[in-house]
């Protein structure tokens, strides 16, 4: 079977403007990686590592500047508006801020029954309505709640029913784009766990976009790490957690306070930044402690160190992990 | 932290308000901290649990109206905050307490350059010359990591990236040598490895300056991770408080519990246990404790009787009716 998203060499460069004055920001660079069906595949980053711009590639938010997206074998890249239509259906997104993805003018009602009007899946306004109902239930909200706006409701329900949007339409894969980090850990909870459930009920596939390890460790069962644009690291949660490979992804974890007290990380950070800097070298220098003089003259390239577990790293680690919280 | 050092700011039976158009909010209930002499006490708790409201008020931040502050004392070593004029609290704020925000964009003015704003700080609390504060400037700037302090003195808000920014603003507050720091949510808005950086600054100045620190977050790992004792906080009351390893390795609330047990840590957990319901709206706050919706221990009482803080071990505080039920 085809893996449900295939995505090869995929570039963004984005042109800003300042006062006349054209800078181009490379913000994703020769990604590639394949999604299999029904697994939940973890991307996670730091802010301007490019994770949330290649969840908005795979569902057409935003078009690659190169490189080629495949779903379910197809080749969209290129596909216009009208021919991706099919596509939208089957592959939806859910944004990390739920009190600006919902229109604040529309009810639940409205806003759960607009996808089945637009992708011609419903059109009987009695039938749309039992259907939302079906979907409601689904995410542990009611009927009580049809006829009330977005802004009657708490973070966490609000984002139950942007879930529930993404649910309307059937799909079989969701971009999950930092769905929990603008709510309370209690709430953030509840939505973990409900995402977990209708994943198992609904056969679905996620690509689950987050910058928390603990989320990503609970939630995933492969996860790729971005640097600067680039995947520094792929590997099962599992293993990553255990062995990771690239002086980044160790760093990452070390930086999670744990909230357990006895568990202590003494790290000098006040130090730990030092001003090393090349251009043609590797784009995590100034912030490794394991440079080689090979870092600076080449940049890595992402090779295999098992069958699954790649990195882009010229000396990558092979000490145990540091990741504690497990047993 | 020994029990013998002095007591330099006490928040007592402190009840804020806030009147807006929907009714009153009752934001923050006969709360009680107190912190001691180059401690570090951690607020934690959810959205609207009066975390910042608390530490707003030691400083007088907060607009009036809508905000009254309707009962208590701020004791600053003993002098009334909440009486004192408007000059008075002047010096005090910014001098001997310090304060930095979450998003230290809002809190530098956009059009002027770190160093003139800085200068101005200085020049006021600490009565000296334009050179001088130039140099207590760079030196604050050094002392948080930024080894090019004259070049980040030349740069405007804008030109600095978050964690720049967030150094800058503690240098700032250190620049006048206060014996208080609060910092409210201070790496909310950063990434994680810049938050470890900023968190091991404040520890390493809290040291090094003897300050005390107030620090307010939503977050158990960065109390866990840098603080000595922690307050916990629901729907304006403080629930739980004490030494971090009591309240941490063994919660006597259900609340404490409920929220590090939400904290997902791993994948061989089957199912994240999590609080039901969300945070009740504080206009119309449930009788009796105010956490009895969502727990699941509550019984009558608890709907009609507000448990007190009582001392359940040696400077180990809780508020519920039923902890020797629960005790670990």
């Amino acid at each position: 079977m085809n893996p449900i998203v295939q995505v090869e060499d995929l570039k963004k460069v984005f042109r800003t403007q300042n006062f006349g004055r054209v800078s181009k920001i490379t913000a994703v660079e020769g990604v590639s990686f394949t999604i299999q069906r029904g697994e939940t595949l973890g991307l996670i980053g730091e802010s301007g590592s490019g994770k949330t711009t290649v969840g908005r590639m795979i569902v057409k938010l935003l078009n690659p500047s190169s490189g080629h997206i495949k779903l379910d074998g197809h080749d969209v890249t290129h596909l216009n508006e009208k021919a991706f239509k099919p596509f939208r259906k089957r592959f939806q997104i859910v944004f990390q801020d739920p009190y600006s993805s919902l229109n604040p003018r529309m009810t639940v009602l409205q806003l759960l029954s607009r996808p089945l009007s637009v992708f011609g899946i419903e059109k009987d306004r009695k039938k749309q309505r039992m259907k939302v109902i079906e979907v409601l239930h689904d995410v542990g909200l009611h009927e009580e709640h049809l006829n009330r706006y977005p802004h009657e409701f708490s973070g966490g329900q609000r984002q139950r029913v942007a879930v529930a949007r993404a649910l309307m339409t059937k799909p079989e894969f969701i971009v999950l784009d930092e769905p929990t980090s603008a709510l309370d850990v209690s709430v953030q909870a509840q939505i973990l766990n409900l995402l977990r459930q209708l994943k198992a009920a609904h056969n679905l596939t996620y690509l689950f976009i987050s910058h928390d390890l603990g989320v990503i460790h609970y939630m995933c069962d492969r996860v790729l790490v971005m640097y600067m644009g680039e995947i520094v690291e792929s590997a099962p949660t599992e293993e990553l957690f255990t062995s990771p490979a690239h002086p980044y992804t160790r760093f990452l974890m070390e930086s999670i306070p744990d909230p357990d007290p006895e568990l202590t990380n003494e790290i000098d950070y006040v130090n730990k930044v030092k001003a090393l800097q090349s251009t043609y070298g590797c784009n995590f220098l100034s912030r490794c402690d394991r440079a080689l003089p090979n870092c600076f003259d080449r940049h890595p390239e992402l090779v295999k160190l098992s069958s699954n577990h790649l990195v882009r790293c010229h000396n990558p680690l092979k000490e145990a992990s540091v990741w504690k919280r497990d047993g | 932290m020994s029990s013998v050092s002095a007591k330099v700011l006490e928040i007592k039976d402190l009840q804020v308000r806030f009147d807006t158009e929907d009714g009153v909010v009752k934001a923050v209930e006969d709360v009680n901290l107190d912190l001691f002499s180059g401690e570090m006490l951690g607020v934690v708790g959810e959205t609207g649990c009066g975390k910042s409201v608390t530490l707003q008020s030691v400083l007088r931040l907060l607009p009036t109206p809508p905000t009254r502050i309707t009962r208590g004392q701020i004791l600053f070593h003993g002098e009334n905050l909440l009486d004192v004029s408007e000059e008075r609290m002047n010096e005090i704020r910014g001098g001997k307490i310090a304060m930095i925000f979450q998003e230290p964009m809002t809190s530098l003015n956009p059009v002027f350059t770190i160093g003139e704003q800085m200068r101005d700080v200085i020049e006021q609390h600490r009565r000296v010359g334009k050179r001088k504060a130039n140099s207590i400037a760079i030196r604050a700037l050094i002392e948080v990591g930024l080894e090019d302090a004259e070049v980040v003195l030349s740069k405007y808000p804008h030109e600095l990236s978050g964690g720049q920014r967030q150094r800058v603003m503690i240098a700032m507050a250190l620049s006048c040598q206060p014996e208080i720091l609060i910092a409210d949510e201070p790496t909310t808005a950063l990434d994680v490895s810049i938050q470890a950086q900023i968190l091991a600054i404040i520890k390493h100045l809290r040291q090094t300056h003897n300050m005390s620190v107030l620090l307010v977050t939503h977050n158990l790992g960065v109390v866990a991770q840098t603080c000595d004792r922690v307050a916990v906080m629901y729907a304006g009351y403080v629930v739980e408080k004490g030494e971090k390893f009591g309240v941490l390795k063994a919660p006597l609330h259900p609340y404490t519990r409920g929220l590090l047990e939400s904290i997902p840590r791993s994948r061989k957990v089957r199912e994240l246990r999590s609080i039901p319901g969300s945070v009740p709206n504080l206009i119309d706050p449930p009788e009796g404790c105010r956490f009895h919706p969502r727990c699941s221990f509550a019984t009558e009482v608890c709907k009609r009787e507000v448990p007190i803080l009582e001392e359940a071990k040696p400077g180990h505080f809780v508020a519920c009716h039923h902890w020797r039920r629960l005790g670990y």
